[in-house]
């Protein structure tokens, strides 16, 4: 895929060209906006609306990493998307459909056992991510969950290198501190899977 | 895993990037070595591996659905920018634009406010030097017609219909006391004679002219002679004429209205509508701009 070829045919509005786009960096997308969103509802639409709002912006894009341009919008989407549920607080029912919603993975290979083991580790490490501050979150989500190097996530957050390291710093100390009791208490044959819901 | 004492948070961010091998080679050596001396620092490492590669080890969400867009979904340009044809992803971005002309529209507003102001200040000066000084060459409009009317204070009082006969009367003597002497002598004598004329005569004549003689003034200039009569009467009509400008700009001007009001015509009040027009250009500009504005 010659993505800066695409990238100057979306930019003309090549409404084709930019869905190419879409869908090389949709899973990437609504995995971050997952993370930081903490629910998969709210994800799906702050990625959706990054994805329009990509679409309207993409002339803008004067070059670098793609993806960092692209993970911008999905996470500032995802920061107006807070800042709207925080002056309207979720309601229990919702938090409760999403833990169910959490609580479905399953692989049909391995043991009901198993599976509910790594469920928990899987919610556990989110809710010690959903008890970051959006910004230290969205660091550590970028660095430690999508594999992004410091350039990208500077990139992507729009601030420069240092408050990279700094954030990513003091983002894993808590994650350290909150895991602390989960690494105790987990199986240490339980190993995440590559897939969830 | 016993409960590690607090590290610095300069420590830690050393940790972190020594774990992503984002650090210098003096640190990271400096780093290592302090790695094999602290077994605390060296357990923090340890932890600090173990949460990254949990948060690495998360699997990755099932998309919920296609977020490829559709026609339909694309924003629609709105009324507004279709007018202003303006609008779509080729579209030239207006934001900057309305930022540009609010800035520049805010300014001039602003110039043309100091400037009233300033004016403003200068007239209201100007009115106190005049009364200090009322002798002053640059006399404003209103100081100059104030002096006008006491020049001209007989022709004034003409226009008061209850001192109006006596002093028709007045001048009515005089034009026959100018007719008498000029009657005297020989014709020729006439024209020296209404030269000297008072200025009662003078002032009398355009009174005639615009009004009818009165009885004394017409038995003077029917008793008298009547070439000198009628000299005082050219004479008279002339003054008038020279006078007649100055008598229709004292009548045009309020003389009893606030001399600084007389400056805000005509040019004050383009000022003010200047000013207004540009508050609500501004204004409008400000409003595009927010409309115009994009969350990206």
């Amino acid at each position: 895929m010659d993505e800066p070829a695409i990238i100057r045919q979306a930019q003309s509005g090549d409404l084709e060209a930019f869905n190419q786009l879409v869908l090389a960096h949709q899973v990437l997308a609504f995995n971050v906006a997952r993370r930081i969103m903490g629910d998969r509802d709210s994800a799906a639409d702050a990625t959706q609306e990054a994805f329009l709002s990509a679409y309207r912006a993409i002339r803008r894009y004067r070059g670098g990493s793609f993806r960092a341009w692209l993970m911008r919008i999905v996470t500032n989407a995802c920061y107006d998307e807070l800042r709207r549920r925080a002056r309207r607080p979720a309601s229990s029912l919702d938090q409760m459909e999403e833990q169910g919603a959490t609580s479905r993975l399953h692989d049909p290979a391995e043991s009901p056992e198993r599976a509910a083991q790594r469920a928990e580790l899987t919610r556990a490490i989110e809710d010690c991510l959903n008890e970051l501050v959006p910004e230290f979150r969205a660091v550590a989500i970028l660095v430690d969950v999508q594999g992004f190097d410091y350039q990208e996530a500077a990139a992507a957050i729009g601030k420069p290198l240092g408050t990279v390291k700094s954030r990513l710093a003091r983002a894993r100390a808590k994650l350290r501190d909150c895991l602390r009791g989960v690494r105790e208490l987990s199986p240490g044959s339980v190993r995440l899977s590559n897939e969830m819901p | 895993m016993t409960e590690l004492p607090p590290i610095p948070a300069s420590d830690l961010e050393q940790l972190s990037a020594y774990l992503d091998g984002q650090l210098q080679s003096p640190d990271s050596a400096e780093l290592e070595a302090r790695l094999r001396r602290e077994p605390q620092l060296r357990q923090a490492l340890e932890e600090l591996q173990a949460t990254v590669q949990m948060l690495g080890g998360l699997p990755t969400a099932v998309l919920p659905r296609d977020f490829r867009l559709t026609e339909q979904m694309l924003p629609q340009p709105s009324t507004v920018k279709r007018m202003l044809g303006i609008g779509g992803i080729c579209a030239p971005r207006p934001y900057p634009v309305m930022q540009l002309g609010t800035a520049l529209a805010g300014l001039a507003l602003v110039v043309v406010v100091g400037a009233d102001l300033l004016l403003h200040q200068s007239v209201a000066g100007f009115d106190l030097r005049s009364e200090s000084a009322p002798a002053s060459q640059f006399q404003p409009i209103g100081q100059i017609s104030g002096q006008a009317e006491d020049e001209l204070q007989p022709l004034l009082q003409l226009e008061s219909p209850s001192e109006q006969d006596s002093e028709v009367e007045t001048q009515s003597s005089a034009s026959a006391e100018v007719a008498d002497r000029a009657a005297a002598p020989a014709e020729e004598q006439a024209g020296a004679q209404d030269g000297a004329g008072t200025p009662a005569a003078e002032f009398a004549a355009p009174s005639g002219e615009t009004r009818e003689p009165t009885g004394t003034q017409s038995a003077a200039v029917e008793t008298g002679a009547e070439l000198a009569a009628g000299a005082a009467t050219a004479e008279g009509a002339q003054v008038g004429e020279e006078l007649t400008p100055e008598l229709s700009l004292t009548q045009g001007v309020d003389l009893s209205s606030n001399p600084s009001d007389q400056f805000r015509s005509p040019g004050r009040l383009a000022l003010t509508v200047l000013e207004v027009g540009l508050a609500a250009i501004t204004l409008m500009l400000l409003i595009l701009s927010v409309y115009f504005r994009r969350p990206i």
